[in-house]
């Protein structure tokens, strides 16, 4: 039943995320009415000298010689067939305000990662990049120190390498503020970095394939809603930040020891709503979230299914709250670290696919608690070694054992007071195939 | 029943095994107890405890007279002394006075072993307190010879030596060359030298420049203190140190074997950010991480000290310095790219790799210094650094990554191949292999692992067996004591296929940040001072220890000079009378050579206590500046007759 609940999972998974020949996901961007036409060859950073500030530089289907340098308002825009590149270097960097890249090719940058190389490194207010492939290089779109910065619709494939330590980050947010990531596709990459980055909006991005898919680190008040994760490492990772909201994502196929559909750390007020979390190794990675006494992190909605372990705790977490959460064939609803426990979290209204009670007065709730308390997962957290055997028929004689022979008493994880006969439905669903 | 389908059918017969004599219970299988109530399984019940607690308890208790394994000595911190620690029962052995004053051991309260802590100043101003970072343990052939400790001040630059034939501090040095260090400290396989590695630039040899000529006036530098192994001590005039560029320099380690002769460090803040939020700048934490990748520094020692014989050194602040330009031009200096804010620096036990952990990557990096030296020798290099250190290419010169986890820190080894990581912001020790680089298992730690040590992990020959997860925080895992909370060492057993843990240390002393653990067999004290009389400072006879019988008070030119013996339990001469402003030169013996029998000599009105262990002898001077009756008494309880041990300080008014 589960095998096959599984197969089905991952078609609808691979149909909605994992596809590699889904980009770029919006047409091009149109070209502009007006502009100074700029032929391929050596001349484009001449041309960009050359031309006043605010101008439209129009390129053409052909390549283009880099690194490039941009250092006043501008606008360029090319077909994808205009190709940007360069062997040394970052191969377009941009150091002004009010600059527009939009519809070309970045294609090969330099290698060296202590210099950062990368496709597209910009640095100034009001910038915008939209519907730009960035391929070939080291690192993708860099976007540092910026305010109101706009990337959409942007299309970042990294290197791919086998070697994760050996990609660079598809895209990097530093020290920006205020900006929009939107529609934006990266994968084979390593990282999708927000750091030291507040009060942005991250939305209808995709990131397969890759390490981390969205990192936050140090960065507050940020909004990711509406995105894709399928197969990194890890989905979203929320480190020393706080007030996040991450709502209507669907993060899959997390695998790997470490594979994380979520993960919080020493973060509070978190909100994690509407979203999906299917298949990862751990569903959601709570390690000293909320730290700060006043933080309260809220899971509601959410959708808990084939995972290892739908909540893992590094240890007994507080001020959390689990709510209208479905919980649905993964191998134990909680783990916690550190011979802790779950208790301190309130979990109210959630479906589980194992509880075993009833609803006499159909209120919609089950009239005894969910709790969870399986013997083998306990065992387990203390063997770590055993984890080889989850799921084995071995584990389940062990839990058989745990209920029929009350003196095993295996300790209580987590209580539902109120738990869900059915589950509650879901206001987001990922699209199917968006690329019909 | 699918029993045969197990791949561990011993260790899961055995979980179950228990598990049913758990359920089925009963006293029948217990063992023998104490009577009712305090058989295994009743205790196990009434203590809360699983199976697995009564392993790991049985893995550390100690019974009464016996002697741990290991000795682990693990730096205090900011409480600026050494903290000796028995392994597996996690016992304190010993807290080492060596920065800070410590009265138990009489250290800064007297006795000329204070005096060793007033040794250096930092422009003139007394130090009672250091940030205690990096322990290591002298070396013969790369492995533990369990002569001494060497250990280092962040805050002050300064590196203490300690004794381990008594346990105590015998040297403090220090060089105004810098102003702050980190990569401190680490010997060379032979202990000829220790080093000592600044971390916050500044000008060379102190004094003030702008922060805004950051890039040409503030500069780096590593110290190579030399230690006289005959005398035990460093010897700064022979010591020397290389230049480098205003990066913030951070952990090192000695080349060995293969690689001895060479010495690894890394670097933050290849950016130059120096901060400056209320300038328009960046918060340094933000600007000293952005670049991903930093630089190791790969030095030539050898030659660095070939140059230094030969006098290719310029002279700052006492110091012999290697300037950076000479360093480049001999080919002593080159810079590999690490990633992303690395940490610890850690030279694999046959000498031929370094595994490098950055804080905020994911990966231990594995460099093969082969590769490194090969080309430097050929000097092929893909860049510069802007100070014109030779850069090589980070492809080129690693063997690969290992996959650890978010913070991989601080990496230590077995003697099966494997090697242990923290990860500080997974909060987890990894192990893994490091033939095939891959993660084996990971164990979660409580919290926030810093730095860990495995028995004689760092040395040629690692042992296995203990691991210890030194932990920054420890949050909910013991009994509260108010806002500052313990550190939380972790014990480990490593011996076998799968990490256990075993057993949960609050240290309240300091903040410890490395350790060395060392097979307690290495560890030869002395029971007692021999000849009676010595002073541990001089490691000889004092020439004012006196012996029975010729106790005396000699009024000379400088003041009145006592000269005292302890023994149980009496001092000698036990009145003591002098004038209003005199100076007393207290000259006391211990007389006494049964082990244990340790007097304390504390005097009212003076803020002195000195410790004396038998056969010590200290020296204490002081101004009688107040008239008055100064009781003076044995403040360690040496006998039934202890709280008889006293005597008085007449002090007469003038």
């Amino acid at each position: 039943m589960r095998t096959l609940l599984e197969t089905l999972l991952c078609a609808t998974v691979v149909a909605c995320g994992g596809s590699r020949e889904r980009d770029p996901q919006a047409p091009p961007p149109a070209r502009p009415v007006t502009g100074i036409d700029v032929p391929p060859g050596s001349t484009l950073q001449q041309a960009i000298d050359a031309a006043p500030a605010g101008a439209t530089l129009l390129l053409q289907a052909g390549e283009y010689r880099g690194p490039f340098v941009i250092e006043k308002p501008l606008h360029v825009w090319g077909p994808p067939t205009a190709v940007l590149n360069a062997v040394d270097g970052s191969t377009l960097s941009v150091k002004a305000d009010h600059v527009t890249l939009a519809g070309f090719t970045v294609a090969g940058s330099g290698q060296r990662f202590d210099l950062m190389d990368g496709g597209v490194h910009l640095q100034g207010d009001d910038l915008t990049i939209e519907g730009v492939v960035v391929r070939d290089t080291l690192f993708g779109i860099l976007v540092e120190r910026c305010n109101r910065a706009t990337v959409r619709g942007n299309t970042v494939i990294g290197t791919g390498l086998p070697a994760m330590g050996l990609r660079g980050d598809g895209i990097r947010l530093w020290e920006t503020n205020d900006s929009e990531v939107v529609g934006n596709t990266v994968r084979d990459s390593r990282d999708v970095v927000v750091w030291y980055s507040s009060r942005n909006h991250l939305a209808d991005n995709t990131v397969t394939g890759s390490r981390y898919g969205t990192h936050f680190m140090y960065s507050h008040d940020n909004v990711c809603e509406h995105s894709r994760y399928v197969g990194d490492e890890v989905g979203i990772f929320v480190m020393y930040s706080h007030g996040i909201v991450l709502r209507r994502n669907l993060l899959a196929r997390s695998g790997g020891a470490a594979g994380i559909g979520i993960g919080l750390k020493e973060s509070g007020d978190i909100a994690v709503e509407d979203s999906w979390l299917l298949d990862n190794t751990t569903g959601l990675y709570i390690d000293s979230a909320p730290l700060d006494p006043d933080h309260h992190n809220h899971y509601l909605r959410n959708v808990l299914r084939f995972c290892e372990t739908a909540v893992a705790m590094h240890a007994s977490a507080k001020r959390s709250e689990f709510k209208d959460n479905q919980f649905g064939d993964n191998g134990a609803v909680v783990k916690v670290g550190g011979q802790g426990d779950a208790l301190a979290c309130e979990f109210v209204g959630n479906w589980y696919d194992t509880y075993q009670g009833y609803d006499l007065d159909g209120d919609g709730r089950g009239d005894v608690p969910f709790e969870f308390r399986r013997l083998s997962t306990q065992i387990e957290a203390r063997y770590p070694e055993l984890a080889i055997l989850h799921g084995a028929p071995a584990m389940g004689m062990v839990d058989l054992v745990g209920e029929v022979l009350p003196l095993f008493a295996p300790r209580r994880l987590m209580q539902d007071p109120a738990p869900r006969l059915r589950p509650t439905a879901m206001a987001f669903s990922p699209e199917v195939d968006r690329a019909r | 029943m699918t029993a045969l389908r197990f791949t561990r059918p011993s260790h899961l017969g055995a979980v179950l095994a228990v598990s049913v004599l758990a359920a089925c219970g009963g006293r029948n299988a217990s063992m023998q107890g104490g009577g009712a109530g305090s058989d295994v399984l009743s205790l196990m019940q009434s203590r809360n405890l699983s199976e697995q607690d009564v392993n790991a308890a049985l893995k550390t208790y100690t019974p009464t007279g016996r002697f741990d394994e290991y000795y682990t000595f693990a730096s205090g911190g900011h409480g600026g002394n050494l903290i000796v620690i028995g392994v597996p029962s996690m016992r304190i052995l010993k807290y080492v006075a060596v920065f800070t004053p410590e009265p138990w051991q009489g250290f800064g309260y007297g006795d000329e072993s204070g005096d060793v802590i007033k040794g250096v100043t930092k422009g003139g101003n007394q130090l009672t307190w250091a940030d205690m970072h990096h322990p290591a343990i002298s070396e013969t052939g790369g492995d533990y010879d369990g002569k001494w400790i060497f250990v280092n001040d962040k805050c002050n630059p300064r590196v203490a030596v300690v004794d381990l034939s008594d346990f105590t501090t015998k040297q403090i040095v220090g060089s105004d060359l810098i102003v702050s260090e980190h990569g401190a400290v680490f010997v060379t396989p032979e202990t000829d030298y220790v080093i000592e590695t600044s971390q916050y630039p500044a000008p060379l040899g102190g004094g003030y420049a702008p922060i805004e000529q950051w890039n040409d006036k503030y500069r780096g530098a590593m110290i190579f203190w030399r230690f006289d192994k005959q005398k035990g001590r460093i010897v700064p005039e022979q010591s020397f140190a290389i230049e480098l560029p205003p990066y913030m320099q951070d952990l090192a380690d000695c080349g060995k074997k293969v690689s001895d002769g060479w010495v690894f460090c890394n670097s933050i803040d290849t950016e130059r950010a120096y901060g400056g939020t209320l300038e328009g700048n960046p918060p340094l934490e933000s600007g000293a991480t952005q670049n991903d990748m930093d630089y190791l520094h790969c030095i030539n020692w050898r030659q660095a000290e070939a140059l230094a014989k030969a006098g290719k050194t310029e002279t700052i602040a006492g110091m012999r310095v290697i300037r950076l330009q000479t360093a480049i031009d001999d080919n002593l200096l080159a810079f590999v790219p690490e990633p992303k804010s690395p940490h610890g620096v850690d030279i694999t036990p046959d000498g031929a790799e370094v595994v490098v952990g950055g804080k905020l990557d994911t990966h231990t990096t594995v460099y093969d210094i082969k590769k490194i030296v090969a080309q430097m020798a050929e000097k092929k290099y893909v860049g510069k650094d802007p100070y014109g250190v030779p850069i090589l290419d980070f492809k080129g010169s690693i063997r690969g990554q290992c996959e650890i986890g978010l913070g991989p820190l601080h990496t230590s080894f077995d003697d099966k191949g494997f090697a242990y990581t923290s990860v500080f912001i997974e909060t987890v020790i990894a192990k893994w292999s490091l033939k095939d680089l891959k993660v084996v298992q990971k164990i979660d730690t409580h919290y926030n692992v810093g730095h860990l040590v495995t028995a004689e992990g760092d040395t040629v020959s690692p042992d296995g067996k203990y691991l210890i997860a030194m932990n920054k925080w420890s949050l909910d895992r013991f009994a509260p004591v108010g806002p500052l909370l313990p550190q939380n060492f972790q014990l480990i057993d490593i011996s076998g296929d799968q990490m256990q843990l075993l057993y949960d240390m609050p240290l309240p002393l300091g903040e410890p940040h490395y350790a060395q653990m060392i097979k307690a067999d290495k560890i030869k004290p002395v029971d007692v001072y021999k000849p009676i009389g010595m002073n541990p400072v001089t490691h000889e006879v004092d020439p004012s220890a006196t012996v029975g019988g010729k106790e005396r008070i000699e009024r000379k030119p400088d003041g009145v000079h006592v000269y005292m013996t302890a023994i149980r339990s009496h001092f000698s001469p036990d009145i003591v009378r002098v004038k209003e402003g005199d100076v007393v030169h207290l000259h006391v013996t211990n007389v006494e050579q049964a082990r244990d029998a340790t007097h304390g000599l504390a005097i009212g009105g003076q803020n002195i206590n000195v410790s004396l262990e038998p056969g010590k002898h200290c020296n204490v001077t002081f101004v009688a500046n107040r008239a008055g009756v100064w009781p003076f008494y044995c403040t360690e309880f040496c006998s039934a007759l202890h709280l008889e041990m006293a005597g008085y300080l007449l002090v007469e008014p003038k």
